[in-house]
């Protein structure tokens, strides 16, 4: 059993010579780089300092004023097209604040986008094995039946990740997950984290200012400047 | 005040000129509004001495008229086709559903709040596997509302039928009716001369017809201190029979049948049209809302209502085809008598469509009038459902799943709603209706299918047109860039 199926590609993304400015204010200036497909990237940088930007930028949200970028082997199209779509099907997203559905169980939050993604089907004895490894790692599975609302902020969390993690993707991008969970709970969170990125040899982009989330770094790399350093 | 002041705050400066001053707006609209408020005040204290009042008119227009009137039926129509389809929707869906996930989740999501503050609707948990489980509101009143405005205008259109109706069913059965001109119904004046009618009948006898005088009278009836406007029928009636009036004893006692509606009892006096009145009787289909009905010997009423035994009569009853009919008045007109016969359903329908032409646009109008009401407030609904749910969106958004596939979770949402107002608004309705009786003697309107279908229209049109027209650019009303950004 396995999360990612291997990719042909070396690389889950490339940046070339990537500017966006708003208004005047320039973000990313000239940044290039390449992130490989099975290695976790930290990427760490002043608050304001354009992190967010680049995870935008890698999930189309965003467009580059100059520069070109590829996902998963795929150029991304300047506006939201069907390819897309299927596109950001096979990447596992988690914001800062975790936009569950409050009034929905854990097990509805975790499953619902992987299975209306057609990504993930209750009467295949893999996906249930896959749900019921994550939620292990995750320590969720006592609240599979509860309301999202009953569950603490670190809770939610790993929630989201798990959620992110239930549609087979092929690559990760956290912006600042663990921001608003307590010291103790990220230790935990990465922790976990790293038991099922080791077993899953899953690759992505991290950021945080956490020193805690170091553990799951492959690399760690700054923005300064609207570049990587 | 201070000209020269500047505020200090993390590092920069702000100047004092550059901060906006939002509390001159605010006493400059205060003084405004008070302003206002005095002028209104006087002026509303004037006019209730001498009104405003704003007359405008378009000239009547006879399509727009056939427009309205039509719409009932193109309501009923479109509510006949949308109900079992939109339950055959449902049922394939939930059919492809146990097929696949996808369909599934799309079955799960439109039936579900993903937010809690959309719990606080009327909810009906165990209903969630059928329906989306809880009650939308506002669209099973606009339901129950349409329903009640329709069923209002078919008993203003069927409503002053009862008594007539009642009378050439009970009293006076017959399928033909001999009266002055075939457009002729009870608010028309139809007048038979006596001598007419006594050869008609003689005629009738010969070939042994059964036949009836029926005398009509719009009065003012008052009995036990209750005053209304009254249809009084004459009928004849069979010497010793307790309605049979003697003319010796004048018009004070006049026994009569008094519909039911009125409450009275049996031996109670009162008047109609200032002749003293007897109730031996009472009787129940006799009111109309615009009339109670009063049933009394037609010599008592042309005696005594009209002032003379030999006072024409409205029409005479035949029980007989209408070709008979026709052939029997016909041997016993006389030349320049003006006579011709109906048949009893004529009758009646030339009084349907006089109250249809008069009452009946006005009440179409305010059907859809509450019908477009129910539209607005049912996509307001969905409107803020979206808002409230627009992170929820978004995340989905970000994850991949198309714009499609959400507007058709809430296209579903609104079907299933559509459904459930549907049958809540009926039930509702058929609750109010008959409550509606209590506001006016003869007044009964009645829940039928047909103004409920009606009522499914709209609540169905409402919420699908509701959440087509809100989610026709959903990707935009979420705003997945903004509501994803941390
Ligand atoms: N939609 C926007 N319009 C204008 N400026 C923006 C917008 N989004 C981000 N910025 C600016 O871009 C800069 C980088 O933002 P962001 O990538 O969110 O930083 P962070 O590293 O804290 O995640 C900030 O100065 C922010 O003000
Ligand atoms: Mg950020």
């Amino acid at each position: 059993m396995s999360i990612t199926s291997t990719t042909r590609t070396t690389y889950a993304a490339e940046m070339a010579h990537v500017t966006k400015s708003y208004g005047n204010v320039v973000v990313l200036e000239d940044l290039s780089y390449s992130f490989p497909s099975n290695e976790i990237v930290l990427v760490e940088g002043e608050s304001g300092s354009g992190k967010s930007t680049l995870l935008r930028l890698l999930q189309g949200i965003e467009v580059p004023d100059y520069g070109n970028i590829s996902l998963l082997g795929h150029p991304i199209p300047p506006s939201r097209s069907k390819h897309y779509g299927h596109l950001l099907r096979q990447v596992g997203i988690v914001f800062q604040d975790p936009l569950l559905d409050n009034n929905l169980t854990v097990t509805e939050n975790a499953t619902a986008i992987a299975r209306i993604n057609g990504r993930w089907n209750e009467d295949k004895v893999d996906d249930l094995d896959l749900l019921s490894f994550i939620f292990h790692a995750f320590e969720i599975e006592r609240f599979a039946d509860q309301p999202v609302h009953q569950l603490s902020g670190g809770q939610k969390l790993r929630v989201a990740l798990a959620r992110a993690l239930m549609s087979h993707p092929r690559w990760l991008l956290l912006d600042e997950p663990t921001h608003m969970v307590d010291p103790a709970g990220k230790v935990g969170i990465y922790k976990q984290l790293k038991g099922l990125l080791d077993e899953t040899n899953l690759g992505g982009v991290i950021v945080s200012h956490d020193l805690e989330a170091r553990v799951v770094a492959n690399k760690i790399v700054t923005i300064e400047s609207g570049r990587i350093v | 005040m201070d000209g020269t002041r500047q505020t200090r705050s993390s590092g920069f400066l702000v100047h004092h000129n550059r901060f906006p001053k939002p509390r001159n707006g605010q006493l400059v609209a205060g003084v405004l509004l008070l302003c206002l408020c005095l002028l209104l005040g006087t002026v509303t204290l004037d006019t209730r001495q001498i009104p405003l009042i704003v007359n405008l008119t378009l000239p009547f227009n006879p399509a727009v008229e056939t427009a309205i009137n039509q719409l009932q039926g193109i309501l009923e129509t479109i509510g006949a086709i949308l109900l079992p389809v939109s339950l055959l929707l449902l049922a394939l869906l939930k059919l492809a559903a146990y097929r696949s996930p996808r369909m599934s989740q799309i079955d799960l999501w439109s039936s579900r709040e993903f937010t809690r503050s959309g719990m606080r609707q009327l909810s009906i948990p165990g209903l969630t596997w059928l329906f989306a489980g809880s009650i939308p509101v506002i669209a099973s009143l606009g339901v129950a509302l349409a329903i009640m405005t329709t069923s209002i205008g078919n008993e203003i259109v069927h409503g002053p039928n009862k008594p007539i109706q009642t009378a050439l069913t009970r009293l006076t059965p017959g399928n033909s009716l001999v009266v002055q001109y075939s457009a002729d119904m009870p608010m028309l004046q139809s007048n038979i001369p006596i001598s007419l009618a006594k050869r008609v009948e003689a005629q009738a006898a010969r070939k042994r017809i059964q036949v009836y005088q029926l005398g009509q009278n719009l009065s003012s009836l008052t009995v036990g201190g209750q005053t209304a406007t009254a249809l009084t029928l004459g009928v004849a009636v069979k010497k010793n029979s307790s309605l049979s009036w003697n003319p010796s004893l004048g018009c004070n006692n006049v026994p009569v049948i008094m519909s039911r509606s009125m409450g009275s009892y049996a031996g109670e006096l009162g008047t109609d049209d200032g002749v003293g009145i007897r109730v031996v009787a009472n009787r129940s289909g006799l009111s109309a809302m615009n009339r109670v009905g009063v049933v009394m010997d037609q010599s008592a009423l042309a005696q005594c209502l009209d002032g003379s035994r030999l006072a024409p009569i409205n029409a005479i009853v035949l029980k007989a085809p209408l070709s008979t009919a026709k052939h029997l008045l016909a041997m016993a007109k006389t030349p320049g008598q003006v006579a011709t016969v109906i048949t009893k359903a004529q009758y009646l329908s030339n009084s349907e469509k006089f109250w249809t032409s008069n009452v009946k646009p006005i009440t179409n109008i305010l059907a859809v009038i509450s019908g477009l009401l129910a539209l607005v407030a049912m996509a307001g609904t969905i409107a803020s459902r979206l808002s409230r749910n627009r992170r929820e969106y978004a995340a989905k958004l970000a994850a991949g799943v198309g714009v499609g596939t959400l507007r058709a979770v809430e296209v579903l949402r609104a079907l299933k709603d559509g459904v459930v107002a549907t049958i809540v608004g009926s039930l509702c309705s058929m609750i109010i209706i008959p409550a509606l009786s209590l506001t006016e003697s003869g007044f009964h309107p009645s829940w039928t299918s047909g103004d409920a279908l009606v009522g499914a229209s709209i609540g169905l049109l409402g919420c699908l047109g509701g959440a087509f027209f809100r989610t026709a650019h959903l990707d935009r009303a979420v705003d997945f860039r903004e509501s994803t950004k941390i």
